[in-house]
């Protein structure tokens, strides 16, 4: 028997796992103002080469050769298609994002297939028993590493000169160009934090209490969407708070779905687009979207 | 003249079909401060734009001709090997990154710059602008309109620049602050920038300058020493009628009544 205190934690540690790709969502987003629909396809990717290399080199130099070539394919998609159409419309630039997901995305299926691949993580099914709640290990590590990382990224957007350089080119991008910002490097190293959050991401998305890899991991990973844009697409607070709010959703209303038959099933993949569209209804910038700062 | 002196040479930008700039030349020598007059849309952004490598922000393309800094040719370079090169700008509008804070703001001027020179430049920032220093938490867009434009000069003195380009810096503020920025500009020079002060307030820009030069849609029309234009009825009765305390005086001299006709005549021609 589940208990609330389950499914929230549950759901927090989900969310956790939501706001890590939402992260990577936003800091392209900010960087480029690009809406990045390829992200999915990024965190298909870093999965399949965890998957692929866990057998031969071990699980944790296959989880970094992951991060590294979810950042790559990230970097490379700048570098070799958003590069060319600087410039043009943004709308024009989330569109060419769409072509590339579907190109991406094809050929990982292809190599997936019909496999369900395991990414050979260590904490397998054990499961933490707290008197009455019980929490499954990987749950713990998903919201452990995605705090840290989390934090980590936090502090360095706002510390170091890559976080200024960041925030300078995404407030605008030609007064940052005045002031000697790298605009390509800024656009380059956002998509490849972004594919690196990502592949992190797909670890948590596959391991326990899911069976691992598969074709339909990609889908998982659009419930970031509503995530990040319930939060506001530029806000990295809102990228945080929309990765939990959409977690525990889904969580909720998977938990209590013996209760809610009469709307039907699979309310929980449904849930995290009806907390956005009332969101959205309310404050159509998302939670923490830009309002304009200015003094009169 | 001048080894390190900025060198604009028959330089024509467009926007698409539309001619901004029709074979401008001009010459900012090492330590000098030179002025660019003209109205709305003459093309002074443009120019600048042009220098500091930004024209296709805008859908713009230099068409001919060039920039110089010395013997280093600037017109084929990204922005931000342009301010590398020493030419920084403080664009119209002051354009502070309102949500990032003083400090954050100035930290993002210096990232074009070299990293030794980093402190000394912060140091030499608040010295000119003490007010930066007390503020260095706050968000840039909470302050006023005069302190964002101190900021926005500071933010481009980060970068440890030969050459500051200023884009109407006396825009939108009021006359005594419009005047203690003419002062640090003056004082800047002093210290060793050589300046290209872009303004529609012609009086303030002739008085800080030792060269002008006049842009009418797209062309330069009238260059000369800045006391020499001061003096020049095209420019009096063009760019001084409205603004010039000089023109004001006579006009007091001669009486209540022929002040206003003078002034208006000023403003219609």
């Amino acid at each position: 028997m589940s208990t609330l205190a389950e499914i929230l934690l549950n759901g927090l540690s989900l969310g956790s796992v939501y706001a890590l790709i939402a992260l990577g969502f936003v800091v392209i987003f900010r960087a480029t103002e690009v809406v990045n629909f390829a992200h999915a396809s990024l965190l298909l990717a870093g999965g399949y080469i965890t998957a692929t290399l866990h057998d031969d080199i071990g699980f944790w130099p296959a989880l970094l050769a992951g991060i590294a070539g979810a950042a790559l394919v990230g970097a490379a998609v700048e570098f070799l298609v958003m590069r060319r159409y600087r410039g043009s419309d943004h709308s024009v630039l989330a569109i060419v994002t769409i072509g590339v997901d579907i190109l991406l995305t094809t050929e990982l299926t292809r190599r997936i297939g019909t496999d369900v691949i395991p990414l050979g993580d260590p904490w397998g099914d054990a499961v933490l028993r707290l008197g009455p709640v019980s929490l499954a290990h990987t749950r713990i590590a998903a919201f452990v590493a995605a705090v840290l990382l989390i934090g980590a990224f936090l502090l360095a957007f706002r510390y170091t000169s890559w976080g200024v350089a960041m925030r300078a080119a995404a407030e605008s991008s030609e007064t940052a160009a005045l002031m000697g910002v790298r605009l390509g490097r800024v656009s380059l190293s956002a998509w490849a934090v972004a594919g690196g959050l990502a592949a992190v991401a797909a670890l948590f998305l596959t391991v326990f209490p899911t069976p691992g890899l598969e074709r339909a991991t990609s889908l998982a990973a659009l419930k970031a969407f509503p995530a990040a844009i319930l939060g506001g697409l530029d806000s990295t607070t809102g990228a945080l708070v929309g990765g939990l709010l959409v977690g525990v959703t889904e969580s909720l209303a998977t938990g209590y779905q013996s209760d809610l038959t009469f709307l039907g099933r699979g309310l929980g993949d449904l849930a995290p687009y009806l907390v956005m569209v009332a969101i959205l209804l309310i404050r159509p910038a998302g939670l923490f979207g830009t309002k304009e700062l200015a003094r009169v | 003249m001048g080894g390190s002196g900025l060198v604009v040479h028959d330089l024509s930008v467009g926007y698409g079909p539309v001619r901004a700039l029709r074979r401008v030349s001009l010459e900012v020598p090492e330590g000098a401060v030179v002025t660019v007059l003209g109205g709305n849309g003459a093309g002074k952004s443009t120019l600048l734009r042009a220098i500091s490598r930004t024209l296709s922000f805008h859908g713009g393309a230099v068409t001919e001709g060039g920039v110089r800094l010395g013997d280093r040719r600037l017109d084929a370079l990204p922005p931000d090997r342009v301010v590398a090169a020493g030419v920084s700008q403080v664009p119209e509008g002051r354009r502070v990154f309102a949500r990032m804070t003083v400090a954050d703001n100035l930290r993002a001027g210096a990232l074009g710059g070299t990293r030794p020179g980093r402190a000394a430049a912060l140091e030499r920032v608040h010295e000119l602008f003490p007010v930066l220093a007390e503020r260095a938490g706050q968000r840039a867009g909470l302050l006023s309109g005069g302190e964002q434009q101190m900021l926005a000069v500071a933010r481009a003195l980060m970068a440890g620049p030969k050459v500051l380009l200023l884009d109407e810096p006396s825009l939108g503020l009021a006359p005594l602050m419009a005047r203690r920025i003419a002062d640090t500009v003056r004082e800047i020079n002093a210290q060793g920038t050589s300046v290209l002060l872009v303004e529609q307030n012609a009086a303030l820009a002739l008085r800080l300058a030792t060269r002008a030069y006049v842009l009418e849609v797209g062309e330069v029309t009238l260059s000369g020493p800045a006391d020499e234009l001061a003096a020049s009825d095209e420019v009096r009765r063009r760019y001084l009628g409205v603004v010039d305390e000089d023109a004001v005086a006579d006009g007091e001299q001669a009486g209540g009544a022929r002040r206003t006709l003078t002034r208006w005549q000023g403003g219609d021609a």
